[in-house]
């Protein structure tokens, strides 16, 4: 709340506030785990709780090109002080024209991710016609929606897709389930420093190559200033010819050799 | 931060001679990172309802998916349009039910009823309603909208009129709210007409 | 623990205690502490009562023509704008600028205090005071109030006889020195278009133009900064002001309605309107 008595004050550094909260985020969100198996622990709304600067160190990012959309995503899987790996892709090509970058906590990540590719996957068998990119991204917000008054899921998304008649489209969708149709968007510590690129240097209509070298200023950009960079990225990109990965932009050698 | 304020919003409702307006902000933000400057805060529930939902954007849009749903309903049994006033309790009832687990949603209901009378009301995140003859503000540069809307308003203002006085008024407002802004949408709805402009604004 | 209160009085270094003119401008002027039974308790709450608010963006960038500083103009409270038109480079004297961001009662205040000391080593020495020592002095006061509470993030920027000085100085009594830094919440924003448009080679236009540009998407992206984006250049001559224009002129709103009189009703909108829809009921 606001500090009436003080006139202006202005910390320069966001840095700091956000690591303390992401802290109590991690204790918070203990305790929501535990109130999942155990109900009875749980004392706060699941989303009064959610009344906290929940930035991942993750970096995810994507754009909406001319006749095609791409997102980028960060491979590392990190616990703590600890890099288990660095080549997890975290983007999942959800069926032949839809694409869903994924960040938040890894157990929420694989298990929600999968479960929207299977329903959305079972829609298409039930009905012989895939869910168009929009109903893809309405159904997943409404799965997110569900779950967060129940046992909440830490995932954020960025949901790309093709269709035929209206072409690429991308969607943000956060963990509070808040979707929105965007032309370009980040998740995790990489927006701060990719958001304002991508302001600088997108113009609708662009080209893979254009879209791919803005990518790469991001990258340079989130290697060279964030602390906690991620080394390898992955892009993948879904145009008229279906979802398929792109490329890597990797700077150091998986460890576990996966 | 509330978690009111996780987003950012402002929403005004006005009422003139037989019609009222509807004005929103356009910023759709995560604290205070913007993320995107064209995310709609106001719902057409029929020709001659609209309901502007300031507060935590998923809930808000839960909420109006089952407004629309609760309306669809209504509509089937009833063969007609919900009435203002009506809509406002089915609002406050729906809000209630999550009495101890709330939306953390403040909406704004405005409306033609019988006659073509101007119907406005705010309510609460647990379905409080406050009724208005002249105007209702809810979302983060409230405080501000009530400061402008007290100063600007006079009754029974013109169509064209009422448009410029909710529009500056907003425009005002949000110019003093780091969480709301970056342009604005307004409705005003006349029994015969339905005007909506897109407003810009300052873009920082 | 005796207190020295000297720091209640007016700063007045020439009565030091021995006269010694460089003794007084070393020292630093303290203040009497509040009567709290845990004092490192009231401490930590004061902490908290300064840190909590947010919202700045500055930056500063050396080139081949001199330095270039910008900052935003916005003070917020929580999320209540209480000022689009403040000051946040500090003019400390007609070769050298500081940056403000953190507290700005801190902020101003010990810029004033480094502007004083550095007129005083002027006199004394009869040469002016380089930017690295200015800003030694800067960072040594601040070092010497760590863990207090006060909220200071600044740049310090200048040109002495060894041409062009940047520095980076905070309240954690942190000095950095540097050809590019950014600071505050929208510095993140702001880095992102500045790392990649910077050259060192550029033209005193361009590079202002890079600074504008820089505040400027931080500040669409940053709730907390906004305003006017003011850039000054300081070269061998000294610092130049080049802009405080309005971030209105620059992309979305047309140079007509920066002087939009918000409370005049007579005043007709149509200039903001985008796009009208007539949806005629039936």
């Amino acid at each position: 709340m606001y500090k009436k008595h003080e006139t202006l004050i202005m910390p320069f550094t966001i840095v700091e506030i956000q690591i303390r909260n992401e802290l109590f985020c991690k204790a918070t969100h203990k305790r929501q785990s535990n109130a999942r198996l155990f109900p009875s622990l749980r004392r706060t709304h699941p989303v009064a709780e959610a009344d906290l600067l929940k930035v991942s160190m993750e970096c995810v990012f994507g754009l909406v090109g001319n006749g095609f959309a791409l997102v980028v995503a960060d491979t590392s899987a990190v616990h703590s002080i600890l890099v288990h790996k660095s080549n997890e892709d975290k983007i999942m090509v959800l069926d032949s024209h839809k694409l869903i970058g994924a960040s938040g906590e890894s157990g929420d990540r694989v298990q929600f991710t999968e479960y929207i590719q299977k329903n959305v996957h079972l829609y298409q068998f039930r009905n012989g016609i895939p869910l168009t990119t929009a109903a893809a991204a309405n159904f997943t917000r409404g799965e997110l929606a569900t779950a967060l008054r129940k046992s909440p899921y830490f995932v954020n998304l960025l949901l790309a897709g093709y269709d035929k008649e209206i072409g690429p489209s991308l969607y943000y969708i956060d963990y509070i389930a808040t979707l929105h149709k965007i032309e370009k968007g980040a998740f995790g510590y990489g927006s701060y420093f990719s958001l304002a690129m991508m302001d600088r240097h997108y113009h609708p209509g662009m080209t893979v190559d254009e879209a791919i070298d803005l990518v790469d200023k991001c990258i340079m950009e989130i290697r060279s200033r964030l602390v906690v960079a991620p080394p390898n990225f992955v892009i993948k990109i879904v145009d008229k010819d279906g979802a398929r990965e792109y490329a890597w932009r990797e700077s150091v050698k998986d460890v576990s050799g996966a | 931060m509330s978690i009111f304020e996780y987003n950012g919003s402002a929403v005004v409702a006005m009422v003139g001679k037989n019609c009222f307006a509807l004005a929103s902000d356009r910023r759709l933000g995560v604290q205070l990172q913007t993320l995107a400057t064209d995310f709609q805060k106001i719902y057409k529930i029929h020709d001659k309802l609209y309901v502007g939902l300031s507060g935590l954007a998923t809930d808000a849009q839960t909420l109006y998916q089952r407004l629309v749903f609760r309306h669809k309903l209504y509509q089937l049994r009833e063969e007609r349009g919900i009435k203002p006033e009506t809509f406002a309790s089915l609002v406050s009832a729906l809000l209630y039910e999550k009495r101890f687990g709330p939306y953390f949603c403040q909406p704004v209901i405005a409306g033609l009823g019988e006659d073509d009378k101007p119907f406005i009301c705010t309510m609460d995140s647990i379905g409080a309603k406050e009724l208005a003859k002249d105007f209702v503000v809810a979302g983060t540069a409230s405080e501000s909208l009530y400061g402008a809307c007290e100063s600007m308003y006079k009754p029974d203002m013109e169509p064209e009129e009422l448009f410029e006085t909710v529009s500056q008024a907003l425009l005002a407002s949000v110019d003093r709210d780091c969480l709301s802004g970056w342009g604005g949408h307004v409705f005003i709805v006349t029994p015969s007409q339905v005007i909506e402009r897109t407003l810009k604004a300052r873009m920082d | 623990m005796k207190l020295d209160t000297s720091g209640l009085e007016t700063f007045a270094p020439f009565h030091g205690a021995n006269g010694d003119l460089c003794g007084e401008l070393s020292s630093v002027p303290s203040f009497s502490l509040p009567k709290a039974d845990n004092f490192d308790d009231f401490q930590k709450k004061a902490v908290q009562m300064v840190k909590p608010a947010k919202g700045t963006t500055t930056l500063a960038f050396i080139f081949k023509e001199g330095v270039i500083v910008a900052a935003d103009s916005r003070a917020s409270m929580g999320g209540y704008i209480s000022s689009q038109s403040v000051k946040k480079i500090i003019e400390i004297n007609p070769y050298m600028l500081g940056t403000m961001a953190g507290g700005a009662a801190d902020c101003q205040f010990w810029h004033r205090n480094l502007g004083i000391k550095c007129r005083l080593h002027e006199l004394a020495n009869k040469r002016r005071i380089s930017v690295t020592g200015a800003s030694k002095l800067l960072a040594n006061i601040l070092y010497s109030y760590r863990g207090m509470g006060l909220s200071v993030g600044t740049m310090i920027a200048g040109w002495d006889e060894t041409g062009p000085g940047l520095y980076y100085v905070d309240s954690e009594g942190g000095r950095l020195k540097g050809t590019r830094f950014s600071v505050g919440s929208g510095s993140p924003y702001a880095y992102g278009v500045l790392d990649n448009g910077y050259r060192y080679d550029m033209s005193v236009e361009e590079a202002a133009e890079l600074a504008r540009r820089s505040i400027y998407h931080a500040t669409f992206r940053d709730g907390a900064s906004g305003g006017v984006a003011s850039v000054y250049y300081v070269g061998p001559n000294g610092w130049k002001k080049l802009s405080g224009d309005d971030h209105l002129s620059k992309k979305d709103v047309s140079k007509k309605e920066k002087t939009r009189p918000v409370r005049c009703i007579g005043y007709k909108l149509l200039n903001h309107v985008l796009r009208t829809e007539f949806l005629v009921d039936g």
